[in-house]
Order: structure tokens, then C-alpha cells, then sequence
């Protein structure tokens, strides 16, 4: 009985566990960064903030799990959201009011899947291949095709099965990548799926049926398209200095130390665009400073104003699952993945991001993770920091500073490949050629600000609108 | 990955991808029936979002990955919010419908059945290879040499065109704000 069912949930593929885990994760980490971001702000605003909701349901027997810190609020939040009643206003159109939080909650979630978690794992399983002809050697191209037949999608055999104890029996060596889904354009994938979350802001804002919704969708969707330009330009400096769209590779690539005291990540190499990477991910969160679509002061709420209950918490839940997302592409990118300094697979020499310790792998996506938390932190910190852009700055700074700036940095890694093209076999960036990229970043960023102070100055103060009455214009109002 | 392990898993993977195609040929179907009767042109741009995102699924089920991703970002992520952006923008009332004359109903049924019509002649007498063994044929790198080796030149007369199209588009636009003030 114990082996049957040992035998069962041997043959539940690896990326069967990996989807559930990193789904429960997920979700579960969404709900506790609202209160994260509770506690950052009141750390920010100099308060103690949510510490009173524990997990004792209000029930004397359970005292001792009372308080807690506040770690019970997610769970009361939740519970407050499923039993609010679910209103829709009337003169909405009543299929698009529902769909537009299905729509962005659905994207981002599938978004998620490109992320590489934990490098590659390697494995050896003794398999009945049923090729039991004895007389003669099988050819390598039929095992290994035998072979693969035998495991689940998404693990791959590696190298030719050799013959184990028992006749017909083959020990098979096979890899399979430690997250959801090994695309050969994982970063590709992750864009293209996080463009569609605009979807749901410019729908839920159109299908309200209300001015101020209407607005705050249009002014996401303008912002939403207008950063996509510098993200891509910046994620492409990257893919440039690889030559590949897979995640999981360029994470490898950086899975080594320059002079074994430095970790050759990205943002020693990059700094400058890792700087318009972030900025962009800040703007494609629609988080403050560039929150315009939900501007308290000017639009009531935005394009959720009419939403209530879950289809409202489907909205507040996608902001953070984007932000989960857009955060661990950026340690992709930029922070080296899994890697920190030691902990290599050491299982193939040309390959640091095999490894054939599931232990290993599993602490992989521990340091993964919490790479990301930090980044997270960063956006929260920035959040409660700095005031909100005006509109015209917003796009100022999109169209003026970072696409010129990020064009600039492309132009200048594709020249510094092309004179010093790296080491081809390894395809790694460092030693001589990253310290030019280096120095090119920081040129890039002197130019700019030099550019910037030759520039003429603008006008000292907002555009004054003459409206009769109003404090820039001193006629008395037209009264009737 | 060699050869013999894309070729088994090719065949492994072939219950899955037959429910996967039905399901995102379904949808991009019923949502592309969706753009042509529903009357109201919002609606009618979400149905063509889940065409397009289906005729996406599609490719992927086809191994073309990027080509998939491209139809996300180029026509699902860029083209089609320009689209609604405008609907929004200019339709007088928020929920406004088409009401189409019995004239153009006709015409566009008559160009809709001659363009199926040739579809299926397409379709049904073109030979498809039953089993395509080369699945690494189009990886990106090699797609990317082609687009700026060999076709460099229709590839950059294209780009120009681009560029002309939206220097006389904002153009345009900036001519008729200066007529309204």
C-alpha cells in the first residue's frame, strides 16, 4: 500500500508540484504584502499600524495566538471582502463590470509562469524502458527516444540511459527547470502577458459607466503604454548582452564571481539600466509617484471607484501579484536569480545552474524569493516616500528622460559587444568588458545630465488655465 | 535537446494539444462570431482581444513561441488598446452601437462569403506536411538573422514606411488642434 502510493506520487511530473507550490505562494504572499505594505507605511509615517488582529478568532481558548503582531489581518481582510455585499451600481455594462478584474487578475497570474525559480534539476531514475532484446546494443537515438517517452512533459532525458541491474531496466538521467513553464522567451512572454493587465484597468474603468473611472483608465492605459517603450528598450540592453530571451539562461550566465569576491549580476554591469528598468516597473504597477489613475484628490478612486466586495479585492490583488511579478523578472535581470555567492550546482562545470540536490534547489528559490521581497520593499518605500507626478511630468519623463536615455545605453552595449565581444563559448559578461559597460553607463548618465543643464530651463510655474473666479484670474465669477 | 527528445515528447504532448487546440480554436471562433454580431463596439473590441489572444494560444501549441508573443505584444498588447483608446475617446455616448443599413449588411456579407469561400479552397487543397519533424527550424536568433540579412531590404523599406505613416498621422492631428483654436 505504502509503495503504491509511493510509486503514484513518484509519477506526479515535477512541474505538477512546482505549479501548485508556487500558486499557494503566490497568493499567499499577495495577501500578506498588504499588510506589509500597512506596516511600511506606518514605519514610514512614524506609527505602530496594524497589530491587533491575531489568529484567535475572538474564542478565550485560543488566547495564546491573540495579537500576533497583526498577522491575522490578511485573513480578516479577506473574510471582510467575500461577505460585503457584491454591488454593481446601475447603467453598467454588466458582462465588462465583471470581467475587467477576471481579465487583470487572469494575466498576471499567467504572467508568473516564465519565472525561473530555482536554475535546472538534474535527476536519475531507474525506468523499464521495455526494450528487453538482449542479442544486440539498442542504439543510443531509440533509448534515449524510449526513455522520454516514459517521463512526464517538461523533463527531458540528458546524455544516453545505461543499462541498470535488472534486464530491460535503464538508469536514466533526465533535467527538467525548476519553475512553471521553460519558454525559450521568457522574458518576451512576461511582457507580453503583463501588456494585456491594461485590459482590465481601461475595461473595468469604461464599464463603470462613471467620468472619474473613465479618466483614471485612460490616464492608466497612457501610462501603462508609455513606460512599455523604456522597459522593453531596458530588458533588451540585457538580452543584448546574451543573446538570448530565456530567463532561466541569462539568470546561469550571472551565476559566477568576477575575481571570486564579486557576483557578476547585471546591476554591477547595468547600473543605469537597472535605475529605467525600475522606474518603468514602479509606472507599470500604477504605484505612487505615478498612481495617476487612482489620484484620491482628483478622480475619487479611479477606475475601481464603482467596484466593492471581491471584484474589487480581484484589482488590489493583481496590483501586488503584478508587483510580485515585475519584481522577480528584475532580479532576473538584474540581481543574478538564484544565485548567491556559493551556492552553485557544481553538478556540471559548464552549467552552474544544474544541480542535482533538490535541497539545493529548494534554497535556490528561498533566495529567489526573497531577492524579490526586497525589491517589493523598495517599491513600498518609494510608495509612501515620494509625492504623485502631475500628468505632464509623468509623460515628460517617459518620453524625454528614459526612451532617449534607454535608446543611448542600447546603442552604446551593442557597440562596446562588438568591439569587445566576450567570451562566445561561455557567453558570460566580465572581467574587461564589464567594466566598459560600466564606464559606458556612467558616461551615458554624465551626457544626460549635462544635457540636461544646457537645456532651456521651464517655466517656474504650472500653466495658469483662466477660469473666472478662480484664484488665477482676479475677475469676479460670472454670476447669473 | 536533441532530435529523438523533441521528437518524443512531440508525441507524448499529442492528447494534451488536441483538447488545448479545440479549446483555443473554440474561443478564438466564438469570440470572432462575437466581434461580427455584437452591436456595441466596445464589447466588439474585448470579443476581438480573446481572438486574438486564442489565435495566440494557437501558435503556441504549434511550437512557434515567438510568433506568439509577438501576436500578444504587437496586436493583443499595442494595436488593439489603440483601438479602443480611440472608440473611447471619440464615440459621443459611452455605450454607443452600430446600426448598420440593410446596404452594408449586404456588401459585407457577400465580401465575408467570398473570402471564406476562397479560405476553404486554400485549406482543403494545399498539402500540409502530416508530420513535421523539424521543430527547431525558426529559433530566434536564426530568425532574427534572416529579418536583417537577407531580407534587410524589404524589412527597412517597411520600417520607413512605418515612420512616414506616423509622421503624417501626427502630423494630422496637430493640424486639425491648430484649426480648432
Amino acid at each position: 500500500m505504502m509503495d503504491t502510493l509511493k510509486d503514484w506520487l513518484f509519477w506526479i511530473p515535477a512541474w505538477f508540484w512546482i505549479t501548485l507550490v508556487v500558486h499557494f505562494t503566490i497568493l499567499g504572499t499577495v495577501a500578506y504584502l498588504i499588510l506589509l505594505e500597512r506596516k511600511v507605511a506606518s514605519w514610514v509615517q512614524d506609527r505602530i499600524g496594524p497589530n491587533r488582529v491575531g489568529f484567535d478568532f475572538g474564542l478565550p481558548f485560543l488566547w495564546f495566538l491573540k495579537g500576533m503582531n497583526g498577522l491575522g489581518q490578511p485573513l480578516a481582510d479577506g473574510l471582510k471582502f467575500i461577505f460585503k455585499e457584491d454591488y454593481r451600481p446601475g447603467g453598467v455594462d454588466k458582462i465588462l463590470f465583471t470581467l475587467a478584474p477576471g481579465i487583470m487578475i487572469l494575466t498576471i497570474i499567467i504572467s508568473i509562469a516564465a519565472v525561473p525559480w530555482g536554475g535546472i534539476k538534474q535527476s536519475t531514475r531507474a525506468i523499464d524502458l521495455g526494450v528487453n532484446d538482449t542479442s544486440a546494443p539498442v542504439p543510443a537515438d531509440q533509448l534515449t527516444a524510449a526513455a522520454q517517452k516514459k517521463l512526464p512533459p517538461g523533463e527531458v532525458v540528458y546524455g544516453v540511459p545505461t543499462p541498470a541491474d535488472q534486464p530491460g531496466t535503464y538508469n536514466v538521467t533526465f533535467r527538467y527547470s525548476f519553475q512553471i513553464a521553460d519558454l525559450d522567451i521568457g522574458v518576451l512572454f512576461i511582457l507580453a502577458t503583463l501588456s494585456l493587465a491594461v485590459y482590465g484597468v481601461v475595461i473595468g474603468g469604461w464599464a463603470s459607466n462613471n467620468k472619474y473611472s473613465f479618466l483614471g483608465g485612460l490616464r492608466a492605459t497612457a501610462n501603462m503604454i508609455s513606460y512599455e517603450v523604456p522597459l522593453g528598450l531596458a530588458v533588451l540592453t540585457i538580452v543584448l548582452m546574451y543573446g538570448t530571451l530565456d530567463l532561466g539562461t541569462i539568470v546561469e550566465k550571472q551565476a559566477w564571481m568576477w575575481h571570486g569576491i564579486i557576483p557578476a549580476w547585471n546591476i554591477f554591469t547595468q547600473p543605469l539600466a537597472f535605475l529605467m528598468f525600475l522606474v518603468c516597473i514602479h509606472a507599470e504597477a500604477n504605484r505612487a509617484p505615478f498612481d495617476l489613475a487612482e489620484a484620491e484628490q482628483e478622480l475619487v478612486g479611479g477606475y475601481h471607484t464603482e467596484y466593492s466586495s471581491m471584484r474589487f479585492a480581484l484589482f488590489f490583488l493583481a496590483e501586488y501579484a503584478g508587483m510580485l511579478t515585475t519584481s522577480a523578472v528584475c532580479v532576473a535581470l538584474f540581481f543574478g536569480g538564484w544565485h548567491f555567492p556559493g551556492l552553485t550546482g557544481n553538478t556540471d562545470p559548464n552549467n552552474p545552474a544544474v544541480t542535482s540536490h533538490l535541497l539545493i534547489a529548494i534554497v535556490r528559490c528561498v533566495v529567489f524569493f526573497v531577492k524579490t521581497l526586497l525589491i517589493i520593499f523598495v517599491f513600498m518605500w518609494v510608495r509612501w516616500s515620494l509625492p504623485r507626478f502631475r500628468f505632464d511630468q509623468l509623460m515628460g519623463l517617459a518620453w524625454r528622460a528614459l526612451i532617449p536615455m534607454s535608446l543611448v545605453i542600447l546603442f552604446a552595449t551593442a557597440v562596446v559587444i562588438y568591439f569587445f565581444g566576450h567570451d562566445r563559448a561561455l557567453m558570460r559578461v566580465g572581467g574587461k568588458m564589464g567594466l566598459i559597460l560600466l564606464a559606458a553607463n556612467v558616461v551615458t548618465l554624465i551626457v544626460f545630465f549635462g544635457a540636461y543643464l544646457l537645456l532651456p530651463a521651464p517655466p517656474p510655474t504650472n500653466r495658469r488655465i483662466r477660469i473666472p473666479g478662480s484664484r488665477f484670474n482676479p475677475e469676479p465669477a460670472l454670476s447669473a | 535537446m536533441t532530435t529523438a527528445n523533441i521528437l518524443a515528447i512531440a508525441d507524448q504532448q499529442q492528447a494534451v494539444a488536441a483538447v488545448l487546440f479545440y479549446i483555443f480554436a473554440g474561443i478564438s471562433a466564438i469570440s470572432a462570431l462575437g466581434v461580427v454580431i455584437s452591436r456595441n463596439i466596445v464589447r466588439t473590441a474585448v470579443f476581438l482581444l480573446f481572438t486574438l489572444v486564442g489565435v495566440a494560444g494557437l501558435y503556441f501549441l504549434l511550437n512557434a513561441e515567438f510568433l506568439a508573443a509577438v501576436q500578444l505584444v504587437v496586436y493583443a498588447g499595442g494595436t488593439l488598446i489603440l483601438i479602443i483608446f480611440g472608440v473611447m475617446l471619440t464615440s459621443k455616448s459611452p455605450f454607443s452601437r452600430f446600426e448598420p443599413k440593410a446596404v452594408e449588411v449586404v456588401i459585407a456579407i457577400s465580401v465575408a462569403s467570398v473570402i471564406f469561400f476562397a479560405l476553404v479552397l486554400a485549406i482543403t487543397r494545399t498539402k500540409f506536411a502530416v508530420n513535421p519533424t523539424d521543430f527547431t527550424a525558426y529559433p530566434i536568433d536564426k530568425l532574427g538573422q534572416t529579418l536583417l540579412g537577407d531580407f534587410l531590404v524589404p524589412f527597412e523599406i517597411v520600417s520607413v514606411l512605418l515612420l512616414v505613416v506616423m509622421i503624417g498621422a501626427a502630423y494630422l492631428a496637430k493640424g486639425r488642434r491648430r484649426e480648432a483654436d
